[in-house]
């Protein structure tokens, strides 16, 4: 079975056949691989979070239709054959700290495996493993989860989202909030899931630096339409057209540019980790570095 | 009244834990802070930053130690005459509007301190002008963005005329244009009110905006100075975890891979003239 | 989100709309202690005159009146089969063990049924046409009185303009909240009692935290605002008594001595 989620001309609108009615999504296809690292991008009021709630059956299209991992979702899918699909994508929303309810992490971790059907001890068991996943020390396992501090209040949100073991992870700005150390310590946790444990990982962010660390795909949403789709290479070669829709280029590449528009220089390839820049640079400056 | 050596906020060896804790959160705390310049303070979540804010404005109490503000000493009798001179901005935006709608949110602290009706209603239209909100009088909260409840919460402060500004992480939440936008506004308010701006913030580009830069941690001031002076010391800024500029990244990047920059401190055009020039040369 | 009480507020510029929020509040209650002079038809004719006036003068359109009538159709219901059922007098059509229909009783019905949706309606016209936030002013000021009884009156309505400021933001917060935990596999609004009780759980707990945490960070933003209780504080919303309120209090005056004169 060839696992990927594809939308097809979705279209979603909010309150429909009343005043407010408000079109979200318009003619939405787009295709996710599995095993990609995907972000997602777009200003506030895009429609970012709407497509974001069809991943996993929050939202029925409008029309249209989305697939996603083999079940196909359109307007007439019963709620019920919805369960089976929340398992299959794991949803960890902004500020995902907010969900938790239980006396103890492990409880906490432990409650998506008992809801969907396993039992007691297995479900401990997989709360455990998820734990030491996402690098929460083993004393804090027995502690509420209220006594934790924010960093680790979200790492706790993100195994229990984990326990469910979906093959696909959505990140809604999973940093937020977070200082320096611990976005970065998160970012790099993420690519650990994707790599090691083979998560498609879909990521919405603000943060075009994560964007071009991490992602090898990028879908651009601006007023409910797909403006853009490709690789973030592609994306960030073209600095007019981000401008003129707001949005702002990674530092690398922003560096980048300023300093082959200073030298005059024309065509060059787009860096977009800081090891890649710095090659760059080495490769404009000339060999004769060390004279 | 005419400040000693022009110190608006004089902090002398100030400690402070909450009861039942034996871990202090501040301790032995010294500080001067100037009259009309912008202070960064930075450091990471639980350094310290936000409860040596709440302190300066009253909000919590010190256990020992002393704090003075534009000459006034922080005790009981002072305390509401020191928070007329300090306006707070906090993080989250939807937990600090308190009025129904932005012109009433705006006039919360003026009604506070009991300004005439009149007064006020010129107050509140100046001040929606001046973050660029008149549009917005008489929207809810809930039709707002982020940003613009900021800016409300921004105007608020600027109503009341205060000496110091206390941004406490006030554009965390907000998205990059949200963000930009914001640390803008502040930029050319404090040019034209001449105000002291104090900003706790994990944003370095914020950071560098700032005359001088304090840098906490556990507690304590670890480092102290200009910007320039601060962000050449890497290693020191990523072993208290936070980031360092973007340019003295590359610097130390190129060093590493041979090419022959000076140890100073560079502005991202200043990096790119500097490779420019050294290009050229060879 | 928010279609549900408050969302019923509709934005508009109409005399009803601009008028005083104190004298539109006041004079609903007053009209709901006039409907009980209203005895025969001619009176009920004249209500429902006055009442169709004020719909049409607030430039809405009648199915919002009538969706505010349908919650409560069954209660409206039962209470007119009561009085059709369980009156006497004047002739009896029809009789069967405690049930008779007569000819007061159906009268008295109709009677009945009116009122409620006259009612219904006077108090749907205050709703739509007066923003939440105008409404607790105007408790605010007719409730003045009662600070000589050492009422904090002041407070009260602060508490409940911030809690309607709030309602929007908690609900969101809610349907987010809802919507993670159905993300973690659980199902609203399916299985037994026990399991849709053990539901709630999940949602409450986290909604109570949060709305915590959001209650601390506001009053420290109140304090460093200067809030210290309703001494000496001024205030930046007021209301301007304007030629329409006291022409509405006239017409109610007119209104209520036709009724006097009308009645039986």
């Amino acid at each position: 079975m060839v696992m990927s989620i594809q939308a097809k001309k979705l279209n979603y609108t909010y309150q429909i056949g009343t005043p407010l009615e408000h079109v979200a999504l318009k003619d939405v296809s787009i295709n996710i691989k599995d095993g990609s690292y995907t972000a997602i991008v777009g200003h506030t009021g895009s429609g970012k979070s709407t497509l974001l709630q069809h991943l996993n059956g929050l939202l029925k299209p409008t029309s249209g239709e989305i697939s996603i991992n083999g079940y196909t979702i359109d307007n007439t899918t019963k709620n019920k054959e919805l369960g089976k699909l929340r398992k299959e994508v794991g949803f960890v929303f902004q500020f995902p700290e907010a969900q938790l309810f239980e006396e103890t992490v492990l409880k906490d971790i432990a409650f998506a495996p008992k809801n969907f059907g396993k039992s007691e001890d297995e479900a401990e068991k997989i709360a455990r493993e998820k734990a030491k996943l996402v690098a929460l020390p083993e004393e804090v396992l027995e502690k509420s989860p209220f006594e934790l501090s924010g960093g680790q209040m979200r790492r706790v949100a993100i195994a229990g989202i984990l326990a469910m073991e979906p093959k696909v992870l959505v990140l809604d700005e999973p940093t937020a909030g977070l200082d320096p150390e611990g976005r970065h310590q998160m970012m790099e946790m993420f690519n650990r899931l994707h790599k090691d444990e083979n998560l498609t990982i879909i990521l919405v962010t603000h943060q075009m630096n994560d964007v071009a660390e991490y992602a090898d795909h990028v879908i651009v949403l601006e007023s409910g339409k797909v403006i853009a789709d490709s690789t973030p290479k592609e994306l960030f070669s073209d600095p007019e057209w981000l401008k003129n829709h707001h949005l702002n280029l990674p530092q690398t590449t922003d560096f980048a540019y300023k300093l082959f528009d200073k030298l005059a220089l024309s065509k060059h390839s787009i860096p977009l980790q800081s090891e890649e820049l710095t090659d760059e640079i080495l490769k404009i400056l000339g060999g004769n570095l060390n004279e | 009244m005419s400040l000693t050596d022009g110190n608006i906020i004089e902090i002398d060896n100030l400690s402070f834990k909450y009861a039942r804790q034996n871990k202090y959160i501040l301790k032995n705390l010294t500080l001067n802070i100037k009259d009309g310049q912008w202070i960064a303070l930075i450091g990471h979540n639980g350094s310290g930053k936000s409860t040596l804010a709440r302190l300066i404005d009253g909000l919590l109490k010190a256990e020992s130690g002393s704090i003075k503000v534009d000459g006034y000493e922080m005790n009981e009798k002072n305390i509401w005459d020191i928070r007329k001179k300090i306006g707070m901005v906090f993080q989250n935006p939807d937990n600090q509007f308190v009025g129904a709608d932005v012109e009433s949110d705006i006039a919360f602290g003026l009604e506070n301190q009991g300004v005439p009706r009149e007064e006020m209603v010129s107050r509140v239209a100046d001040a929606l002008k001046v973050v660029g909100m008149e549009k917005f009088a008489t929207h809810e909260p809930a039709r707002l963005s982020g940003g613009q409840k900021q800016r409300v919460a921004i105007a608020g402060v600027l109503a009341l005329r205060p000496k110091i500004i206390i941004l406490d992480e006030a554009t965390s939440m907000l998205d990059p244009e949200g963000r930009k936008g914001l640390i803008t506004l502040i930029k050319d308010l404090k040019d034209e009110y001449k105000f002291t701006v104090i900003s706790i913030t994990h944003d370095i580009d914020e950071a560098t905006l700032a005359d001088r830069v304090i840098v906490l941690d556990d507690g304590k001031i670890i480092d102290d100075g200009k910007p320039e002076s601060i962000f050449i010391k890497n290693d020191e800024l990523l072993n208290i975890g936070l980031d360092i500029p973007f340019a003295e990244k590359i610097r130390r990047e190129l060093t590493k891979k041979g090419v022959d920059i000076p140890n100073k401190y560079f502005t991202e055009e200043e990096m790119v003239d500097w490779l420019c020039q050294f290009k050229q040369k060879n | 989100m928010n279609k549900l009480l408050l969302g019923r507020y509709i934005n508009g510029n109409s005399l009803i709309h601009r008028m005083d929020p104190r004298s539109k509040l006041a004079l609903s209650f007053y009209f709901i202690g006039i409907i009980f002079l209203a005895n025969n038809w001619q009176t009920y004719l004249l209500l429902i005159a006055f009442t169709f006036l004020g719909v049409l003068l607030s430039k809405i359109k009648l199915s919002f009146f009538i969706r505010g009538i349908i919650p409560l159709v069954w209660l409206i219901l039962f209470t007119v089969l009561l009085q059709v059922f369980f009156t006497n007098g004047g002739h009896v059509f029809w009789h069967w063990g405690p049930f008779t229909l007569s000819k007061y009783g159906l009268v008295n019905g109709v009677y009945v049924f009116f009122r409620f949706v006259l009612i219904i309606v006077m108090s749907t016209l205050l709703t739509l046409t007066t923003s939440p936030l105008e409404i607790s002013d105007a408790m605010e000021s007719l409730l003045k009185p009662l600070k000589y009884l050492k009422v904090p009156v002041y407070e009260i309505s602060l508490m409940l303009s911030i809690a309607l400021r709030f309602v929007p933001t908690l609900m969101d917060e809610t349907a987010k909240i809802m919507n993670a935990q159905r993300s973690r596999g659980v199902n609203f609004g399916e299985g037994s009692l026990v399991e849709q009780v053990k539901a709630v759980i999940p949602i409450l707990i986290p909604l109570f935290v949060s709305s915590f945490n959001r209650a601390e960070d506001l009053a420290t933003a109140m304090e460093a605002r200067g809030y210290k209780g309703g001494e000496g504080r001024t205030k930046f919303r007021v209301h301007v008594w304007k030629l329409r309120d006291t022409m509405t209090i006239i017409a109610f005056a007119v209104l209520t001595i036709a009724l006097i004169i009308l009645k039986n």
